[in-house]
């Protein structure tokens, strides 16, 4: 496997778990940005754990999931009845603190970032990240199919309305942010392991950019459009021709712009994917009536 | 002066502008770009700095409208990201090798000072003070006085009554945008006179204090702003005398997110 091959494989992965941690709490209308200073936070973690004290692999990502948690647990319950507005500022207002507190911080490298996590051999640390990527699937997708995804729809459709159905909004905010970030320190781990290390400057507008651009160019309101978009917009940047490559993020930005402007519900919509799962119930029925 | 830009865009439109900032630093540049193909004609370089400002909030305007009409705020504000996020990198692409650029000596009035005991200040800096002290009170006149203002307020305060009252609710949101881009061109230029460089990561750090005092003030408060940014000014000023280290933003933030979760209306907001 070339190198390219290795790294278009893993940073699709671990977009697509980022994508999916922005994804639930934006299901119930809360634009939370939790997954991206868990990120840093469980990069930083893993690496300076990993270097420091030695720590194996999996007790990296455990104690960066639990450390994450427990960092966002303490906003949470204060992000919960704000929502819209407030919530998203003060979650982009964190991820900015964690990255100035890394890049200021000497004892997590400063500015020339942290390096040296023992390097996993790629075959394992791709079948790790598509295990957890199976693994996030399936629970976001059951999460989606639950009583707990017709909430989130209720929530998305009118919150006054969804909390006279009796639906604690409060407290399923604070679950989903969570979940949210868990799955983005995950990310966060795989992230550091492939890098075998971590630097300030991968947290910053751009990381937010390319979230945003996955989740809106995907679509919004589904989790499927993620496991397309993600592939297909880092795939783009990097077999553009070299002078085009330094304009990515000029890219990325119009990509995002165009999108929301004349497909909002982003490549994949709830239609679309209804529609789908319709036509493959009719194939299955035909296939097993014939 | 940035600061009232970002009210009158929240207000009226009910956007929370992330790439102002960045726009207005595109404005520095333009300015920065004309001068030098002018050989340092002033007059000509100012007013391309000002123009350009109306030019970018009235070009972009458009981008807005239909989340605008739909209340798409979540929506409306990451279009704003984006332009903010590619402003950037235009400038750190195709302006001066993406280095920082250096305003004349003669903009910035370099030769004449004014000193006062142990103080010496610059007179591009107190030029900057007085127009703005000069633009905000005509800003706020405008506001308050002509019928344009009286329009613009009307729709920041309720926009159905506005629309019933047969105000256009899109017009007046694409002069806001002009207008935000008249003061932003101004406040590009005053700032190119006191600080006398720029980058492009100016935008980045120009939106976190903005949004700092926005918020530390609440949203639409001219007066709370104004004390509220002199508040910051001093703990930032704090913040890089006796920390090591770059903290400066890190304040900023923690100011935003302190007041976000524990007065979420503000220092001088009312508890709705």
């Amino acid at each position: 496997m070339t190198q390219f091959q290795f790294f278009f494989l893993e940073f699709s992965a671990i977009y697509i778990l980022l994508a999916w941690a922005i994804y639930l709490p934006f299901r119930a209308n809360q634009p939370y940005f939790g997954p991206f200073y868990s990120m840093c936070l469980g990069a930083y973690f893993a690496t300076y754990t990993s270097i420091s004290w030695g720590w194996p692999f999996w007790l990296t990502l455990i104690g960066a999931v639990v450390f994450c948690v427990l960092f966002s647990l303490i906003p949470a319950f204060k992000l919960a009845p704000l929502g819209g507005f407030p919530m998203l500022i003060a979650t982009m207002a964190l991820f900015f603190i964690v990255q100035t507190a890394a890049r200021n911080m000497q004892v997590l490298g400063g500015r020339h970032g942290l390096f040296g996590i023992p390097p996993l051999p790629p075959f394992i640390l791709l079948g790790i990240t598509y295990g957890f990527v199976l693994i996030v699937g399936f629970c976001v997708y059951r999460l989606d199919n639950s009583h707990i995804g017709r909430a989130l729809d209720a929530i998305l459709f009118d919150k006054h309305v969804a909390a006279t159905l009796g639906i604690d909004i409060a407290r399923l905010s604070i679950q989903l942010q969570l979940i949210s970030s868990a799955i983005g320190a995950l990310a966060g781990v795989l992230y550091a392991n492939t890098f075998c290390g971590v630097f300030h400057e991968a947290f910053g507008f751009p990381l937010i950019l390319y979230g945003m651009t996955i989740l809106i160019f995907g679509g919004m309101y589904t989790m499927w459009g993620i496991i397309i978009a993600a592939p297909v917009l880092w795939g783009v940047t990097q077999v553009l021709p070299e002078a085009l490559k330094a304009f990515s993020i000029i890219i990325y930005g119009a990509l995002l712009i165009v999108m929301l402007l004349i497909r909002p519900n982003g490549i994949i919509d709830r239609k679309m994917t209804k529609a789908m799962s319709g036509g493959a119930r009719a194939l299955l029925k035909r296939v097993v009536g014939s | 002066m940035v600061v009232i830009c970002y009210n009158l865009l929240i207000l009226v439109t009910g956007i929370l502008h992330l790439g102002y900032a960045s726009l207005l630093v595109l404005s520095m540049y333009a300015a920065w770009f004309v001068l030098n193909a002018t050989n340092n004609n002033l007059i000509l370089g100012i007013s391309a700095g000002i123009v350009s400002g109306i030019v970018i909030g009235t070009v972009t305007a458009p981008l807005f409208l239909p989340f605008i009409k739909r209340r798409a705020i979540l929506e409306a504000l990451v279009i704003s990201l984006a332009l903010g996020i590619i402003s950037g990198d235009v400038m750190s692409h195709w302006f001066n090798l993406g280095l920082p650029i250096a305003f004349p000596s003669s903009l910035q009035m370099e030769g004449t000072t004014i000193s006062w005991g142990l103080t010496i200040i610059r007179m591009g800096e107190v030029v900057t003070l007085v127009a703005s002290i000069i633009i905000v009170f005509a800003f706020l006149y405008f506001l308050n006085r002509t019928k344009r203002g009286r329009i613009l307020r009307a729709v920041a305060q309720d926009t159905e009554v506005a629309r019933i009252l047969g105000i256009s609710v899109t017009k007046t949101a694409i002069f806001s945008f002009a207008l935000a881009g008249l003061l932003g061109g101004l406040t590009a230029i005053l700032f190119a006179m006191s600080t006398g460089t720029a980058s492009s990561i100016l935008g980045d750090s120009l939106v976190i204090k903005a949004l700092a005092v926005l918020f530390l003030a609440s949203i639409g408060n001219l007066r709370g702003g104004l004390i509220c940014a002199l508040i910051l000014g001093v703990v930032e000023s704090l913040a890089m005398g006796y920390l090591p280290g770059d903290w400066t933003n890190a304040i900023a933030f923690s100011v935003v997110v302190v007041i976000l979760l524990f007065k979420p209306e503000g220092l001088f907001g009312e508890q709705h």
